[in-house]
């Protein structure tokens, strides 16, 4: 059983990866190899990268994800830096920031750092593990299709990365005045953005789909009929 | 169905998906057939074969970032009060008293992602507009590059929006050293917003669509086409 299992899941490997694929960029229509472990495929007229190798099941993406929300969880509880000046002590976290923002009549900006260092990351965070989770164990998460969209549109606006150096050009401009340290919020905060990372070179919406497909029992979608175009 | 260049719709080079009416999901990457499906199948994404009044959007967005780009750069974004005496500085100035500390790695990086990048996303925003409408400035493949990177640095510049939130929250100590922000974040925050919506608007696909020699280019690599199609 074991082994039938196994080569149902490598069939569904090359199916997943085969088939025709339209490149992003000039829209070329064309044949996608079978990945080897590790490669790329890229456009065969514009040379933009069309897709990368990545396991076909959830595991890996699912540990990073649930290890991601943990760590920026952690990040947002605590304070990010700490600001010492004649005994007394401030602590900056990055909630309390977005207030002190709101508390100066300056709550645009408020919201677009709330929305882009904490909301952003927080709803990909759950919006992955609300997705994929259930899917792991054979269950197909409610609202599926409009949250996998929702997804999409949310992951080019979190800027984790972006905050970590303003966390360091911050401390560096605080270094003449005062005594500023390091809070457990920005370690926490660069281990979100390593997972972040990885997840991102580990996951692709096919993927997601094709599992979607696997629980749900159903056939993949047709697509283009190879005849259609090789004719 | 024949795979014959159809007459009725000649402005889709050879070989696109667009050509044979197909639109791969932006969200999904399923390919289906406009004419059939207005939503994506699978994932109910809106379908189209280019992204819907792309060049009038990206230009929108553009305009409004480039009058958002004067008050970031004129209007101070931090005033710093230390022992009653105030201090303004604009995002320039900034990077002129962080170069004058001797934090020369962090100005350079401060300048790049608030000066450098800004104002370069625009330049390459106009550069790749006005090759989709009058005439090229560079060939496809170059152009398809310039937009790629475009996507790729857009969210650094708002590496000072972070700056003085963060500085804002943390120093506090009333008449003897606070922070306080300036007109020029909201004005910049928008820049960055402006630009990166500028480039979403904007479909890569175009610069291919209206290069001169598109069939020429495909031609380029007949060996490696007519390979990968075959290698089913």
């Amino acid at each position: 059983m074991d082994q039938g299992g196994r080569s149902e899941d490598s069939h569904d490997k090359t199916h997943a990866q085969a088939g025709m694929i339209v490149c992003n960029e000039c829209d070329l229509l064309q044949q996608a190899a079978v990945l080897p472990r590790g490669g790329s495929l890229l456009c065969a007229r514009c040379d933009a990268p069309l897709r990368s190798w990545v396991a076909q099941d959830l595991d890996r993406p699912l540990a990073l994800a649930l290890a991601a929300a943990m760590s920026f969880l952690i990040g947002n509880v605590f304070p990010v830096m700490t600001l010492e000046f004649q005994a007394q002590r401030i602590n900056g976290s990055m909630l309390g920031a977005v207030w002190q923002m709101h508390m100066q009549g300056e709550t645009v900006v408020g919201l677009l750092v709330l929305a882009t260092a904490v909301l952003a990351p927080a709803a990909l965070i759950s919006l992955l593990l609300w997705l994929l989770l259930p899917l792991r164990f054979g269950f197909r998460a409610p609202f599926f299709a409009p949250l996998f969209r929702l997804l999409m549109a949310v992951s080019s606006w979190a800027m984790v990365e972006v905050l970590m150096v303003g966390v360091v050009v911050s401390l560096v401009k605080l270094g003449h005045d005062a005594t500023a340290t390091v809070g457990i919020g920005l370690w926490a905060y660069g281990a979100t953005m390593l997972l972040l990372t990885l997840l991102s070179s580990s996951l692709q919406g096919e993927v997601i789909w094709a599992q979607h497909e696997r629980v749900m029992g159903v056939r993949p979608l047709a697509g283009v009929p190879d005849a259609e175009v090789l004719s | 169905m024949s795979a014959e260049p159809d007459k009725a719709a000649p402005v889709f080079a050879a070989g696109t998906a667009a050509r044979l009416g197909l639109a791969a999901c932006h969200a999904c990457k399923q390919i289906s057939a406009v004419d059939k499906h207005a939503h994506c199948p699978r994932c109910g994404s809106a379908l189209h074969l280019r992204k819907p009044e792309s060049l009038a959007r990206c230009w929108a967005f553009l305009v409004a970032a480039l009058a958002l780009y004067i008050p970031a750069n004129a209007l101070p974004i931090m005033v710093t009060t230390s022992l009653g005496d105030t201090q303004s500085n604009t995002i320039m100035s900034g990077i002129i008293v962080l170069w004058g500390d001797g934090s020369w790695g962090l100005a350079l990086i401060v300048f790049i992602a608030s000066m450098v990048v800004p104002l370069g996303k625009i330049l390459a925003l106009a550069v790749l507009l006005f090759s989709v409408q009058r005439r090229p400035l560079g060939g496809p493949r170059q152009l398809s590059r310039l937009y790629h990177l475009v996507e790729l640095v857009g969210k650094w510049s708002m590496l000072d929006v972070y700056v003085v939130t963060l500085l804002t929250a943390v120093v506090r100590f009333d008449a003897f050293m606070s922070v306080h922000v300036g007109n020029g974040a909201l004005a910049f925050g928008g820049v960055v917003v402006m630009t990166m919506l500028s480039a979403q608007a904007f479909d890569p696909r175009l610069v291919w669509d209206t290069a001169p020699d598109v069939d020429k280019e495909l031609a380029r690599r007949p060996s490696r086409n007519r390979e990968a199609r075959n290698d089913v």
